[in-house]
Order: C-alpha cells, then sequence, then structure tokens
C-alpha cells in the first residue's frame, strides 16, 4: 500500500476558534445597520493603528456589551471586521470571515485594509496562541489518526494508510476526520499526497461546516474561486476531499503548482522563472541529473523530499499527560454568563481528554487573566472524581456566580489536577432504597456544596480519642477522609441503636449534641444534675487545666453541659437538643 | 352540572378514596399515637421550639436506622462529634452558610439529591409560603424529609405544612403540641418525660446536706 498523507492547514485559526468559542454568527448573516450608542462610536473613532498600541480600547466593541441578551428582538448582534496583524511585518495574518468577505486577505498591508474597510479592528497575532490551538486539534484528531505530526506554520499531517484498515478505507477515514472538525467551522486547507511535502503543496481550501438539516453532516466543498461544488453531496469532507484522493493514482505532475508556492528558495525560482520554468510539473519533467549539474544540491535536496514518503523532518504529535489549556478573547467578557461558551468548550475539551485515557479529575483550576488586574484563580474540587463535562459545568458556574469581575477577562487557562484513574461505580440491581434512583451521588452533592458555600463551609464531626474537646470543634470537611470512605456512596443499613438501654451508656450518650465555640456564662439559676465529671485535656495540646463537667438545667428547662474551671468559675459549654 | 360531571374535574372527592399518609415510627409511643404512625415521611416538619430542650432528640430513635447523609444547616451551634453514635458520625455533616438564601439553597440540594436520610435547617427568619412549597417538593422528589426549626414568635403564620410541632420544656419533661397535623385534627398533644428523651443522663438533681437544691455558687 501506498503512504497517504493528509496535510491540513487552517489559515485563520485564532479567529475562527474566537468566533466558534464565542457562538456568533456566520458571515452568511449580515451586519445590520444600528443606531451606534457612546461605547460604539468610541471604538469606532479608534483608528486601527491607535487599537494595535492601545489593544485594551480594541475590545469596547464587544457585541454583548453593545447589545445585552434582553436588548429585544429588535436589536441585532452586529460587529466589526477583525483582522490579526503582525507587528514585525505590519502585514495581515488571519482576517475573520467579514474582512474576507470585504477584500482582507493575508499579507496585505495595514493602510490597504483600511482603505478596504472603514471600521476594522486590528488585533496584534499571537503565534504561541495560535501553536497551542494547533496541538489542540491535534489531541482532537489524535483519536481518528495516531500517526500525526506537527508540520511547519502550524499545519497537521496525518499519514492515513495505517489508519485505512481501522476506518474501512478512506471514505471512513476522512468522515470520521470530519465529524471531529465540522463542530469547529474553521476554515480549512487540506491536500492529500503520497509525502507530506507534496500534501502539503497541494492544500486547497475546504470550508467543512457543521450539519444544519436532520440529514449526515453535510458540509460544503469551496473551489478555490469560492464558488461551491456543484457535485457535493452529504458527506461534505469526504467529497470536498475526493479530488485528492485521485492524486495517489496520478503523478505530482499533473499538478500545476506554482513554483512560488514551494519553499524553494526566491533566487532558485527566480532562475528557474528565466528559464521558462513556473510551475512544479515542469520542473519535475527534467532529468535529475542536469538539474543537479546547473542548481546544485539544494534543488536535489527540494526534489528529493518532495519524493520521500517518510516522515523525516516532522517532530511526531504525542498526547500530553496533563491537561492545561488556555483561550485568548478577542472581546474581553465582563460578566460571567459571558463566560459560559467558552468554558464549556474548555470543559468538553477536558472530558474528551479523560474519556480517552479512562481517568477522572478530582480538582480543576481555573485562571482568569483580567486587564489591567490581578489575575483570580478558583480551585473547584470534586471529592468523588468527575471527568463529565456537565459535571464540571454544575461546579465551575457555582463558583462564578458569586464571583464579580473587575474588569474583563483577557484570557482563561484551564488545568485539571489530581487525576487519576476511573473508578467504575458497582449499580445495584433492584436496589429498594431511593438512592437506586438519586440523579446524583453523595460526593457529588458535597462537591457542589462547597462550590458555592465555600470549601470551609462543610464540616465532619470527629470525635478522637481522650477529651480533646476545643480540638474536637476544629474540624473541617475531609476530602481525603471521605476518599477512604468507600461505604459513603452507598452506605449499608446500620444495626438499630437501641437509646433507652441505660445499660452501660456510651459516651455519646452523655455528651451534648451542640457545643459552643467558645464557653459562654452560666445563666443564673441554673440547677445542678448529676454527678461530675473531672476531665483532663492532652497536656501536648497546651489545654493542661482540668475541668469538672456537669449538667445542669436553665431556669427554662434548657439541658446545659457546663464546667468548673481552676479558678472556680462557671461556663457553659453546649446544650442538649 | 351534574355529580358525575363534578367527579370527572376532579372536584369531588370520596371519603373511601383518601390514600393513607405515609408515616414513619418515631421511636416514642406517646408520640406516634398523636401523629397517627409517626413522622410523615418525605415531607417538611417544623418543630418551634426554644433551643437545647430536647428538639432534636425528638427524632433520635428514627435518624438512627436511617441511611444516607445527615445534614445539619446552620444549627445553633457546632456538632458536637462525641455526641454522635460512631455508626453514623461519618454521615453526620454540618453546612454553615452565610445569609438564608444559600441556606435554602443548600436545603434544597440537600433534599432532592436523594442521597440525604435526613435534613435538619435552622432558619433564623419565618419561611414564606413559596420557599416552604419548593422545599416540600425537594423533599418529595428526593424522598427525604426536612426538619425546620424555628424559635416561637409572637406572630405565627400559617405555612401548608404537613406536621407543625411546637414544644414548651416543663420541670419533668417536654409537652408536644400538635399545631398542625395533615389528614387529622390539629390541637392534640402529648407529654415526653425527662427520662424518656435521655435515658443515660443522670437527671437527678444534686440535694445538699440541708436539703436543699444545690445551685451552682458564684452567680
Amino acid at each position: 500500500m501506498k503512504p497517504l498523507w493528509l496535510s491540513l492547514h487552517w489559515p485563520c485559526l485564532q479567529l475562527d476558534y474566537a468566533q466558534y468559542v464565542a457562538g456568533e454568527l456566520s458571515l452568511e448573516q449580515p451586519a445590520c445597520p444600528h443606531q451606534p450608542d457612546a461605547t460604539t462610536y468610541a471604538t469606532q473613532v479608534v483608528t486601527p493603528l491607535q487599537q494595535l498600541h492601545e489593544p485594551q480600547r480594541a475590545y469596547l466593541a464587544d457585541p454583548q456589551q453593545e447589545f445585552p441578551i434582553d436588548a429585544g428582538p429588535t436589536r441585532v448582534k452586529h460587529r466589526l471586521p477583525v483582522v490579526l496583524l503582525d507587528e514585525k511585518t505590519m502585514q495581515v495574518v488571519e482576517m475573520d470571515r467579514l474582512a474576507a468577505a470585504a477584500g482582507v486577505h493575508r499579507g496585505m498591508s495595514l493602510a490597504l485594509c483600511c482603505a478596504l474597510v472603514a471600521d476594522l479592528q486590528v488585533l496584534p497575532y499571537q503565534a504561541a496562541h495560535s501553536q497551542q490551538l494547533c496541538l489542540q486539534l491535534a489531541e482532537a484528531l489524535h483519536s481518528v489518526c495516531a500517526d500525526l505530526y506537527l508540520g511547519p506554520k502550524h499545519t497537521l499531517l496525518l499519514r492515513l494508510d495505517p489508519m485505512l484498515q481501522l476506518h474501512h478505507g478512506l471514505t471512513g477515514c476522512l468522515e470520521a476526520i470530519q465529524r471531529v472538525l465540522a463542530p469547529l467551522n474553521l476554515r480549512c486547507d487540506a491536500g492529500l499526497a503520497t509525502t507530506w511535502l507534496q500534501a502539503q503543496l497541494a492544500q486547497q481550501p475546504v470550508q467543512i461546516q457543521q450539519a444544519t438539516d436532520p440529514t449526515p453532516a453535510k458540509a460544503k466543498a469551496t473551489q478555490p474561486t469560492g464558488k461551491p461544488a456543484s457535485t457535493a453531496r452529504n458527506h461534505g469532507v469526504v467529497h470536498s476531499l475526493m479530488p485528492f484522493c485521485a492524486l495517489p493514482q496520478h503523478s505530482l505532475a499533473t499538478l500545476r503548482i506554482a513554483l512560488t508556492k514551494t519553499p524553494l528558495a526566491a533566487k532558485w525560482v527566480e532562475q528557474l522563472q528565466r528559464l521558462g520554468i513556473s510551475h512544479l510539473h515542469e520542473l519535475l519533467a527534467l532529468p535529475p541529473a542536469e538539474l543537479t549539474r546547473r542548481f546544485g544540491q539544494e534543488l536535489l535536496h527540494f526534489l528529493q523530499q518532495l519524493q520521500h514518503t517518510g516522515a523525516a523532518g516532522l517532530s511526531p504529535f504525542l498526547p500530553s499527560e496533563k491537561f492545561d489549556v488556555q483561550l485568548e478573547f478577542v472581546w474581553q467578557p465582563t460578566l460571567w454568563t459571558h463566560l459560559i461558551r467558552p468554558l464549556t468548550t474548555l470543559l468538553q475539551q477536558l472530558e474528551s481528554f479523560l474519556r480517552k485515557r479512562q481517568w477522572q479529575a478530582h480538582r480543576l483550576d481555573l485562571q482568569l487573566q483580567l486587564q489591567e488586574h490581578a489575575d483570580v484563580t478558583l480551585q473547584i474540587h470534586a471529592a468523588a472524581g468527575e471527568y463529565l463535562q456537565q459535571a464540571w459545568f454544575k461546579l465551575v458556574s457555582q463558583k462564578l456566580e458569586s464571583l464579580v469581575l473587575p474588569a474583563g477577562v483577557r484570557r482563561i487557562r484551564l488545568q485539571a489536577l489530581q487525576l487519576q484513574a476511573r473508578r467504575q461505580q458497582t449499580l445495584v440491581l433492584w436496589q429498594e432504597h431511593k438512592t437506586a434512583s438519586a440523579a446524583q451521588t453523595s460526593g457529588q452533592l458535597l462537591a457542589l456544596l462547597q462550590a458555592r458555600l465555600g470549601s470551609d463551609a462543610i464540616k465532619q464531626p470527629q470525635a478522637r480519642l481522650g477529651h480533646h474537646i476545643e480540638l474536637d470543634l476544629q474540624t473541617q470537611f475531609n476530602w481525603a477522609a471521605l476518599e477512604w470512605q468507600p461505604s459513603i456512596q452507598n452506605q449499608t443499613p446500620t444495626a438499630p441503636v437501641d437509646i433507652t438501654s441505660s445499660v452501660l451508656p456510651a459516651r455519646w450518650t452523655c455528651r451534648p449534641l451542640f457545643l459552643h465555640t467558645t464557653p459562654q456564662p452560666l445563666p443564673l439559676g441554673c440547677r445542678k444534675m448529676g454527678s461530675i465529671e473531672r476531665l483532663y485535656s492532652p497536656w501536648w495540646h497546651g489545654h493542661v487545666e482540668p475541668r469538672d463537667y456537669f449538667l445542669a438545667q436553665s431556669p427554662s428547662w434548657q439541658w446545659l453541659w457546663c464546667f468548673k474551671d481552676a479558678k472556680g468559675q462557671y461556663f457553659s459549654h453546649g446544650g442538649f437538643a | 352540572m351534574d355529580l358525575e360531571q363534578l367527579k370527572q374535574q376532579g372536584l369531588v372527592w370520596n371519603f373511601d378514596q383518601q390514600q393513607p399518609f405515609l408515616r414513619q415510627a418515631t421511636g416514642y409511643t406517646a408520640l406516634d399515637d398523636v401523629l397517627l404512625g409517626g413522622w410523615p415521611a418525605h415531607d417538611v416538619i417544623e418543630v418551634i421550639s426554644p433551643a437545647f430542650c430536647g428538639e432534636n432528640r425528638l427524632f433520635w430513635p428514627w435518624l438512627i436506622q436511617q441511611q444516607g447523609l445527615r445534614f445539619w444547616i446552620n444549627p445553633p451551634s457546632p456538632l458536637y462529634g462525641a455526641a454522635l453514635p460512631e455508626s453514623i458520625r461519618p454521615y453526620c455533616l454540618q453546612v454553615d452558610t452565610k445569609n438564608a438564601a444559600d441556606a435554602l439553597w443548600a436545603t434544597e440540594q440537600c433534599l432532592q439529591s436523594g442521597r440525604a436520610a435526613a435534613v435538619f435547617l435552622w432558619s433564623h427568619e419565618p419561611l414564606n409560603i413559596s420557599q416552604t412549597k419548593k422545599l416540600q417538593l425537594a423533599a418529595s422528589h428526593g424522598q427525604t424529609p426536612l426538619m425546620l426549626f424555628s424559635q416561637p414568635r409572637p406572630h405565627y403564620l400559617p405555612l401548608p405544612l404537613s406536621l407543625s410541632l411546637e414544644l414548651q420544656p416543663r420541670a419533668e419533661g417536654l409537652q408536644i403540641h400538635v399545631k398542625k397535623l395533615k389528614g387529622a385534627r390539629s390541637g392534640s398533644s402529648c407529654f415526653l418525660s425527662w427520662q424518656q428523651l435521655y435515658p443515660a443522663l443522670p437527671l437527678s438533681p444534686v440535694l445538699t446536706q440541708t436539703g436543699t437544691w444545690h445551685q451552682a455558687s458564684g452567680l
């Protein structure tokens, strides 16, 4: 079987991904004119160059701020075209669909962009962010094709031929890739060839859209001219890539790829063009020996690399053992409700990460990086461990509800900590107890309470050996203790305790249910009942003074647990409720 | 409109079709007699009582035999672990909230989770009817009873509860007055002696040599 390489490249990854996360309308939704308010006007008077140097002002045109959710049906969401500019070359690197529709393309200068689009938002391009998004896509595609490599310029190269048997052929393999990529709605270039370099050179724009009808995923293949392919059927990716599928049967010479689009040095391209060779197939038609004699080893090396079927020169992608993802906002949300969609995206990635490894996470750290303010880090615990996106979102939203953001969020970072192998819960058939139909486990309930009320809101009473009365009150809820009590999930019925038995009463029967945090003065007129019990606190805890405890009844017939200290003073330390 | 039409619209109830209310024995015979069999299951029980007069003790025989977590939400003082039997101590949790809204939210979550055996809530502010109804729905959904404790108030607002008790401590025991009981007439009462509630405690007063009550000196 011949090697088969699929090259995937996303030319506008940052902006497309930001649009996917924000869940905005696509380009087909026309931007309706609206009455500019103060915020919008402030954005429009800022020139693109000023925005680049004052990025915080560029975020003023947050569409959700301009038009709140409850603004009513008459107010239509509107936003301005956005481009990402390389700060060194001052050329456009990425443009969103609105800017692309206005004629902006990659490599265009800022002045030309401003001439084409009057209201243009300009943001700095961050190569590291693109690299991180590319790694996230590689993580998602790794389940389809494990033979995955990171190519130059944020390109992913998938060697498909070892995976064809798993996916029942090329069509099944491409369908699996579509299922991963279609929901993201990213603009994509794809190429298929027998070597990775050929596949990269053969890249053509492929638009993959999510299904909008009940039929299987629908996508449109867009030709380089921008017109949708008339022969595209339901399985868009398959049929949009079908022209490339024919490539291995034919030679690369049939492709008319301009030499300027190849990684050849400009001087070689110029010399070849002087000889009348401007396309790759014309170059390949010449004998290699003659080309080497005339142009040297560099051109020969390029030709050899073009025909090399291995993965030389590529770095293989290995899935990370840690979950640490970040999301950069183009528009800075200032309300926690605006974070719901981005967080859902990140938590879906977390679920996918944990599912593949059969893991569960016990703690999440959510870091909110704010504009001109200190970062806010939230810790979310799940006692029994969680891996589902919905369960984590419930906990995260409880934390965020009580959070007031002092400024817009620039970036969010989500880390999963305390990862463990997932425990399979044992289900009991014909269980009559109500917990058989319970929607959540005990651990989920406690994690939910702690997420909203705080980590110190839940306390678990404990009784130590000896009389550590004050120390018994200093106990907090201990997640580790819960973890080591497997029976808390499915507690077995306790044996009935006869509390009316007065023979050899247990210690708990003569202790008050509630204990005051600090002893309180004994009210007047209390009656001392029963005998005195002298209790010594352990000397190593510092409470060395003995106390004579006794039962007392107040004038209002309340039952109090009192003591007399070494100085002869009387205090009430608890009550029998 | 004839009788059949009224029946079809559910406006007429037949006496023989009344469903018996599910009860769970309290562990005290006198109280079971008053409550027509015991605590109403999966509902809200209001207990109006001063603090530290055995208001929790009423539920103790029933509580020990239940399964699941026990929640004490905003109790008047912290729970003392030494007072809890070892068999249920790991499943007893105290929840402290900063405000009443959080307390009601936590109560609702505990009730409807289906993982709690019982929830004890101390409310410093009287609940309104909608809050009570919401808690009732949560208790019914999770099949968990809620014990709502409150202090005696001069102006009592009747709530749509299945059971409302008012406790009045006396020298010899606890007078339990049934303010409201679903499915029965209210106004009945019973008396439980301190010995019945606290059989293991030394409840006899200390007598001095002169035969008078010994009071704590220095007070």
